[in-house]
């Protein structure tokens, strides 16, 4: 493998450079729907590393990710409607106060996100490769149809939140400040996840992608490692779902649809299965595809798909690989 | 084949629900109506539906079976295949031609998808061929819909769609939905018989097993693939014309697909007999909850009990009913 650290630094650096210099390169070019754009890249980024996660490291190949942003979006945007409204959240068995504190109902929604992700996970995982998509996308499934007869919350037409979570110091209703504060939630993911990859607990995870039995039989738990993996990907995915519900102002079931998990699956191949930074590239590509695209066809999945399988066959570490170098094998 | 136990006490246990948990609602709740015939003709609706829902798993299971590949562009077959009938239809060709013009295309389908995407990717992860089959997907979704419209078009085969009264007039059976299940269970029959008997279909199994080892003792791996995704390609478009002219054409066609998964789930992947009759399970519970269950609880259960049903069944058989046990290779 031809892996050159130079080539991997300039490109994490180019990466870099240029979404800390994004909004000041909007407001220069005078477009401020770059920021809007990129904010989504950014939030998107953030879901798709954290399937990648499980996709790349742990070879649990989820077709349901979108539930768990979709959970994530869904508490910000209950939430809000309690507050618009005046209502209590839970009258019994205690009284409990809808809130509208960015502090208080983030935390809370990775929380649930990642308790959802464990439930899900602990019957998913009994099972791997083929069954395990098809389970994962059952489950996402049910909370989409769940989500559709939520009638107190808007049922297919979803929830309009009034305005952007409360935080101290910064106005998340600013674009650019919403977009920082994107890019630092995605950073401290990738940082984290960094960490846990290289960490003894990722060995141990990575070690069963390659061969369970044998990380069984060195006396690693390694169903408990997984669900562990899989719940932090769901908490991922949360904060994902949060940022959207914040930035789009609306949440509906579209969110928790399993073509919304596809398009993840789609962003982590592109950028790079186990690549961690690659899915950013995936995120980036596919959206600015999209946006690049749907000005000539409404159809303009006609050339991501052709585009996908050449990544699929061509460069199997996908853009993140191709452009730092590593490209070709599965490492 | 080998019927475990466990498989038909499961199988009878669902049975006797089926009846018993209707008929005790009709006894307990005096706002839900029970009596025999009416829960036959339920159940029989939703066990025609669910030869339809069979049909659709078929596709799966095929290429699974033959491959080792999940073909998740299976939904977008069935919708591209009815685009093109129905758009050749409009240009004017018969009927008959557009369906033989439309096996012609479906037919190059799977000679390009051989050539272009599985030929390069021999004996690579499964997850892999999986994507791929993503990349399928998008290109085949967005092409039928480029070129025939994203409206929604109608395909009307001149077959009876007026109800029908059965048994001395007491039971309402659909003449379209009776057809519809005879020719989806006329096309599985055989289909079964092929791959159980035949040359090739024993070839096909063999390539299911081991890509290397099939191609080892000299079975050609393109022709099999071609033959696979070719067939593939004819249950999609019986599908397509069935569920098409029942639904329209329209995009929303690639997404009963979605109704396969529960199938598929509940049946087990590996198996024909296990898509026939998992797809009769799941039609037959859905209309049987809808009907008798779904009123206790406000209704809508009908989208998502699938689901529920599939889940249920996994927690006793991880494989499926009829799945190939689950071995770990080391």
């Amino acid at each position: 493998m031809s892996f050159s650290p130079f080539r991997r630094r300039l490109v994490l650096g180019t990466g870099l450079t240029i979404l800390l210099l994004l909004p000041a390169m909007a407001s220069f070019a005078g477009d401020p729907y770059l920021i809007t754009l990129f904010s989504r890249i950014l939030i998107y980024a953030l879901a798709a590393v954290s399937l990648d996660l499980i996709i790349g490291y742990g070879g649990m190949v989820s077709l349901g990710h979108a539930a768990f942003v979709g959970i994530g979006a869904y508490v910000v945007g209950i939430l809000s409607f309690h507050v618009q409204d005046g209502s209590l959240l839970l009258s019994w068995p205690f009284e409990l106060q809808a809130s509208d504190a960015a502090l208080l109902v983030w935390p809370a929604a990775v929380l649930i996100s990642a308790l959802m992700a464990v439930l899900i996970g602990s019957v998913s995982l009994r099972t791997s490769g083929l069954q395990f998509i098809m389970i994962t996308l059952a489950f996402a499934q049910m909370l989409f149809y769940l989500a559709v007869s939520l009638e107190a919350y808007g049922g297919d037409d979803g929830i309009s939140i009034w305005s952007r979570n409360r935080l101290p110091l910064v106005d998340l209703s600013d674009d650019s400040s919403f977009y920082y504060i994107c890019l630092v939630c995605l950073l401290v993911f990738l940082y984290l996840s960094h960490r846990l990859v290289f960490s003894r607990f990722g060995r141990v995870v990575r070690g069963a992608k390659q061969n369970e039995l044998r990380m069984q039989s060195l006396g690693f738990p390694t169903y408990r490692y997984k669900l562990v993996c899989f719940s932090i990907a769901g908490a991922g995915g949360g904060l994902a779902g949060v940022l959207i519900a914040n930035q789009n102002e609306f949440v509906s079931p579209g969110l928790l649809h399993w073509t919304h998990s596809g398009e993840l699956i789609v962003m982590v191949l592109l950028g790079g299965m186990g690549t961690l930074f690659g899915p950013v590239f995936g995120a980036a590509a596919l959206l600015l595809m999209e946006e690049l695209l749907s000005a000539y066809t409404e159809h303009w999945m006609v050339f991501l798909g052709p585009f996908l399988i050449l990544v699929v066959l061509f460069a199997k570490r996908g853009i993140y690989g191709w452009l730092s170098g590593a490209g070709g094998n599965h490492a | 084949m080998r019927i475990e136990k466990s498989v038909i006490f499961i199988f009878i246990w669902t049975l006797l629900l089926m009846v018993a948990i209707p008929w005790t609602i009709g006894k307990v709740s005096s706002n839900i109506f029970f009596e025999w015939p009416f829960f036959f003709e339920v159940a029989i609706g939703g066990l025609l539906a669910g030869v339809m829902y069979s049909l659709v798993a078929l596709g799966f299971v095929l290429i699974f079976k033959a491959s080792g590949v999940f073909n998740f562009a299976q939904g977008a077959m069935v919708l591209f295949s009815a685009l093109t009938l129905v758009g050749l239809n409009e240009l004017g060709l018969p009927m008959w031609l557009a369906i033989i013009a439309t096996l012609a295309v479906m037919l190059l389908l799977a000679v390009a998808i051989e050539r272009v995407v599985l030929r390069s990717l021999v004996n690579q992860e499964h997850i892999i061929l999986f994507m791929a089959t993503i990349g399928i997907t998008y290109f085949l979704d967005g092409f039928g819909q480029t070129l025939w419209g994203s409206e929604v078009k109608i395909l009307d085969l001149g077959i009876p769609n007026n109800p029908g009264l059965y048994f001395d007039g007491k039971i309402l059976i659909n003449d379209f939905d009776l057809v519809a299940a005879l020719i989806a269970g006329l096309l599985v029959i055989g289909l079964a018989l092929f791959f159980q008997y035949t040359r090739i279909g024993r070839a096909l199994r063999a390539v299911a097993d081991d890509h290397q080892a099939a191609l080892s003792v000299g079975i050609p791996l393109k022709h099999i693939w071609v033959i696979v995704w070719a067939v593939a390609g004819i249950v999609a478009l019986v599908a397509g014309i069935m569920w098409g002219s029942k639904l329209g054409v329209q995009f929303s066609l690639a997404l009963i697909a979605l109704k396969a998964l529960p199938v598929l789930i509940l049946g087990g992947f590996t198996s024909v007999p296990g898509a026939i009759i998992g797809g009769l399970i799941i039609g037959a519970g859905e209309k049987l909850a809808e009907v008798f269950v779904a009123p206790l609880i406000g209704g809508g259960i009908e989208d998502w009990f699938a689901y529920m049903l599939a889940l249920a069944f996994l927690v006793f058989r991880p494989q499926g009913l009829f799945g190939e046990k689950i071995i770990e290779r080391v």
